[in-house]
């Protein structure tokens, strides 16, 4: 696969969509393609990361440890990116994502990143947008959990 | 070291110092002959008239006579000139045996210094003492004899002739001297003391630069650049003065030198004349005195400006010795042996911050011993001590029934410290485990040059042994030579779990088969075995196989087309340029594709990059193009719209270069996509390999044989491992050596890992990798006392399983783990809790016991 067809789904991806074509170009041109088989890690959870996945074809499973057995907790598929905090912050993975069937990626690490940030700023930009977007609403999640809570305790 | 300049030159060069002296006195009769044989041509040969004349017995006719002089003076000539010469060689000689002494002498001390001492002392200022401020030194320590002795011999006899003749002239002429001998030296003292502040300064400025250097990273975090930059500033301010006021004396004294010379003169001129024209003097005496000063004046010069150098270097010499020479060293003890002895520290001090006070400790052979406590609280002194890094100024220690303060200082064979932070220096990983046990000397193959190595190192106290040689000291490993080191040394550092990583070093290196000839059988052995081997489909799958009829995605277009790799890699960047390359390419009648390609790429790429900056660190990350290089493409570009075949020469050279280097799979920029393109490539590849004739060693893949500009993985793969399967889990590495662990076949690769190197300082490590190497190095030696400082102290199931297998290889060594937190107690024979710089609780049951698990009775910290 080529760089323009790559770029494309990037483009179609939430996190890069109001970035430039043309910068996302170069984006796709830095990052290294990868392939997985079926059952193989894109990424363990608990473990170091420095890279984050953006997938081009197939599809993965992401799992959460709960008390030892890996529960799926969501699915992924094209132009989905997953392992992103991991670009920013330098935290172990939060979940591990497993390729289902046949899966071709875009290899994007922090490096590549934080070079492209730095050489255009209006995409640190774009970036904090989305990022903010899903700090809200994830503050807003929990502020409705805490009140469902406090309303069980309440009921309870 | 000898206290003075003088004293150290004569010490160690009196025999060629004599020698110079000689010579210069030799010289002088044929100076003296080269001056008289001109004048006796104009006045004998060619003004003369009582020819023939006889000489040694011969007559000579006139022109007999003037051949006969011209030729003395030809040889005269040469003769004093290769005097000349000689006299020259040898003070230069002398000079450099002289520096190359003072400089080995230096380094040396310093390596033999007190650790205590040597923990002020910047690395910079070593390097600046060793390199630049004794440099001078040697240019002078040929004059150092010559130069007084000729002109103040000279001088003497000059004096002599005159005082003889005329004592009343002889002294008129010196009249001046006693004030240029009483005010130079005045002047000098204080130039001399400018000199050492100048010296001690530059010193802290090297200390400053190379601590900013060491801590770069540091400086530029907090952004102290400007600060370090102003430290450095005011040095260089600081130095200007001194020099500035330094170089004002210096002109002063000339000035007050040559005012003096002139003056002298200018007495004989006025009062001489005076009395001249008085009728006291006669004119004939006032010329001879004017001539006599004449020929005293040089060499008075000369032995001034000796004086003035001679005191700047030796303020020099003095403050080398003033910072390294002055106390005296013990001469290296004799060692002190462990082995199976009981070691008894009692009431050891070690004063100072953080220091230790009143220890007492015993330990036995084959026992553990936790130290536990603060580093500052004393443990980080005890450990120095144990160590054999710093001697207790009280208190006694005991080994099997010797006695003495510095037994463990003298016991560094049988001790072996690791610690968090080890000094890996550069060289292969093999180099870093044989660090602990090394020996003396060398041994082994010499160098060639060998006798003159010797004899040049027993003139200026020097070893002769070069660091090629083979210094590793088998038996302290208890191994029988190299072969059996080296899997010694794999299986130390897969005991302490470097193993993986030594493999995967191992996979990259790029083997010189001329020089690894088995390693070479050993690839070609394991390609074959994985050839037959089917079992793991998932590492096949891995692969890009060397397939002639195929197009590889992960082989640039270069490999693609020539099918193969020069055997030197450093000839694939300029490969292109190779006309046999281009020659094959156009029999083969794809040259006009490649440059095509290229010309798709230079395009694609100015469409990606065009918005990037000048000097983008980008374009440096895509690696096709240098960021220098992209103006040059633009240019291309344009020049190309015209029409690809209207290119010149340089510009289809560039295209190619450019389409050369791509990796499908790598650079993705689609213009390697088209499969009848990618069929035209593969059918050229048959008729390049008929009509390339390479100028440079060049190896195909599947000649069947190694391919020498390949890394030892692809050659053991017969191709690349893909591109886009590196993140597959497990990796390939993993893998393989599955795989050729199930033949028995792994170890040549862990092998060629050995000869990996590691970097200045151990920089291609990392911090955990340096620290388990720091580990493995100190097990290499078998020590009979092994200190973990700090390292081993968890409690996880690796770090259990390595300290067995550690007790398990050493049964007899004393342990001893230092460290700050108890998690271990339970896993040592002995806890010794210090604090406040004073040992808290040990038990001293052990001391009446058997070696081996003791408890302590007075604070429990151990469980039987």
């Amino acid at each position: 696969m080529k760089i323009s067809n790559e770029t494309e789904i990037l483009a179609e991806s939430p996190l890069f969509c109001r970035v430039d074509r043309g910068q996302l170009k170069l984006m796709a041109l830095m990052a290294e393609s990868r392939t997985f088989h079926e059952g193989e890690t894109l990424m363990v959870q608990g473990e170091e990361g420095d890279s984050a996945y953006v997938i081009l074809e197939g599809e993965a499973e992401v799992l959460v440890r709960v008390g030892g057995h890996d529960t799926p907790v969501a699915r992924l598929g094209p132009r989905d990116i997953v392992g992103e905090m991991a670009l920013l912050t330098e935290t172990p993975r939060s979940a591990t994502v497993r390729a289902c069937g046949t899966l071709r990626a875009l290899r994007l690490d922090r490096a590549t990143l934080m070079r492209c940030l730095q050489e255009f700023p209006c995409m640190a930009l774009e970036l904090l947008k989305v990022m903010t977007v899903r700090l809200e609403r994830t503050t807003q999640e929990l502020a409705r959990t805490r009140a469902e809570l406090e309303e069980m305790r309440a009921g309870g | 070291m000898e206290r003075t300049l003088l004293r150290f030159v004569w010490a160690h060069s009196w025999r060629w110092q004599l020698l110079i002296v000689l010579g210069s006195f030799l010289s002088f009769p044929l100076i003296l002959a080269a001056l008289y044989i001109p004048k006796e041509i104009v006045n004998g040969a060619l003004r003369g008239t009582a020819f023939p004349k006889v000489v040694l017995g011969l007559e000579l006719e006139q022109l007999q006579y003037l051949v006969a002089l011209c030729g003395l003076l030809l040889a005269m000539i040469f003769l004093n000139n290769g005097v000349k010469y000689y006299i020259n060689v040898t003070k230069g000689l002398t000079g450099e045996r002289i520096l190359r002494r003072l400089r080995h002498g230096v380094f040396d001390r310093v390596t033999r210094l007190p650790p205590r001492r040597l923990r002020l002392t910047s690395p910079g200022e070593v390097v600046q003492i060793i390199t630049a401020e004794v440099e001078p030194i040697g240019g002078f320590a040929g004059e150092i004899v010559a130069t007084p002795v000729y002109q103040g011999g000279q001088l003497i006899v000059y004096l002599g002739f005159i005082i003889a003749q005329d004592p009343v002239l002889g002294l008129a002429a010196i009249i001046l001297f006693p004030v240029q001998a009483y005010v130079v030296p005045k002047v000098q003292r204080i130039v001399v003391r400018l000199v050492q502040a100048r010296i001690r300064n530059i010193r802290k400025m090297t200390a400053e630069i190379s601590e900013t250097i060491t801590g770069i990273d540091d400086m530029r975090v907090a952004g102290a650049r400007n600060w370090h930059l102003a430290k450095v500033s005011d040095r260089l301010y600081h130095n200007f003065r001194i020099r500035y006021r330094i170089f004002l004396l210096k002109y002063a004294i000339k000035f007050a030198n040559n005012v003096i010379n002139n003056v002298t003169p200018f007495f004989f001129y006025s009062f001489g004349g005076y009395l001249v024209i008085k009728g006291q003097m006669n004119l004939g005496a006032l010329v001879a005195i004017l001539a006599a000063y004449k020929d005293i004046a040089a060499p008075w010069r000369e032995l001034l400006n000796f004086y003035q150098t001679y005191s700047d270097i030796s303020a020099r010499y003095d403050a080398v010795v003033a910072t390294y020479g002055g106390e005296p060293l013990p001469p290296p003890a004799e060692p002190v042996s462990l082995r199976d002895r009981e070691i008894a520290l009692s009431d050891v001090s070690l004063p100072g911050h953080a220091g230790l006070s009143g220890a007492s400790l015993t330990l036995k052979p084959g026992q553990s011993v936790l130290v536990l406590g603060e580093e500052e609280a004393g443990r980080g002194a005890l450990v120095r001590i144990l160590a054999g890094l710093d001697m207790p100024e009280s208190g006694s220690i005991r080994v099997g029934d010797q006695q003495g303060r510095d037994l463990l200082v003298r016991a560094v064979r049988d001790i072996a410290i690791a610690h968090r932070a080890p000094h890996v220096m550069r060289g292969t990983l093999r180099d870093a485990v044989a660090y602990f046990v090394l020996a003396d000397r060398g041994s082994g193959p010499r160098p060639e040059d060998w006798e003159r190595r010797e004899r040049e190192a027993r003139i200026t106290g020097a070893p002769p042994d070069s660091p090629e040689m083979d210094w590793v000291d088998y038996a302290r490993a208890g191994v029988e030579g190299r072969e059996e080191f080296d899997s010694f040394a794999i299986g130390i550092l897969s005991l302490v779990g470097l193993r993986e990583d030594l493999f995967r070093r191992g996979l990259g290196v790029v083997i010189d088969p001329r020089r690894e000839p088995v390693l070479v059988e050993a690839a070609l052995a394991a390609r074959a075995a994985l050839a037959a081997e089917t079992g793991d489909a998932g590492l096949e799958a891995m692969i890009e196989h060397w397939d002639p009829d195929r197009f590889l995605e992960n082989y640039s277009l270069g490999e693609n087309l020539f099918f193969g790799a020069p055997d030197d890699p450093a000839d694939l960047e300029c490969f292109c340029e190779d006309p046999a390359v281009r020659a094959a390419l156009e029999t083969a009648g794809i040259a006009e594709e490649v440059v095509q390609i290229g010309l798709e790429a230079a395009r694609t790429l100015q469409e990606l990059t065009g918005s990037l900056g000048p000097d983008s660190a980008l374009l440096d990350r895509i690696g096709l193009i240098e960021p220098s290089e992209r103006d040059d493409y633009a240019a291309i570009l344009l020049r190309a719209r015209r029409g690809i075949g209207r290119l010149g020469r340089a510009d289809r050279l560039d295209l190619a270069r450019l389409a050369f280097r791509l990796v499908p799979l790598r650079h993705r920029l689609g213009v390697l996509d088209d499969p009848a393109r990618r069929q035209r490539i593969v059918a050229a590849r048959q008729r390049i390999a008929r009509a390339f004739r390479p100028a440079r060693p060049f190896t195909r893949f599947y000649s069947g044989g190694y391919v020498p500009g390949c890394p030892l993985v692809e050659n053991i793969l017969r191709g690349r491992p893909r591109l886009d399967r590196r993140d597959a889990s497990p990796p390939i590495e993993a893998r393989l050596e599955r795989v050729l662990d199930d033949h028995d076949m792994e170890g040549f690769v862990l092998r060629a890992g050995l000869g990996t190197q590691v970097g200045t300082g151990g920089n291609s490590l990392s911090t955990s990798q340096r620290r388990a190497l720091g580990l493995a190095r100190a097990l290499a030696c078998r020590p009979a006392l092994l200190i973990l400082d700090g390292v081993l102290d968890g409690i996880t199931e690796d770090q259990v399983a390595l300290r067995r297998d550690i007790r398990r290889m050493l049964p007899d060594a004393a342990i001893v783990h230092a460290t700050d937190h108890d998690a271990i107690a339970d896993d040592v024979d002995r806890v010794v809790r210090i604090a406040g710089g004073r040992i808290e609780a040990a038990d001293e049951a052990a001391e009446d016991g058997a070696p081996g698990r003791a408890e302590d009775a007075v604070e429990g910290e151990v469980e039987p």
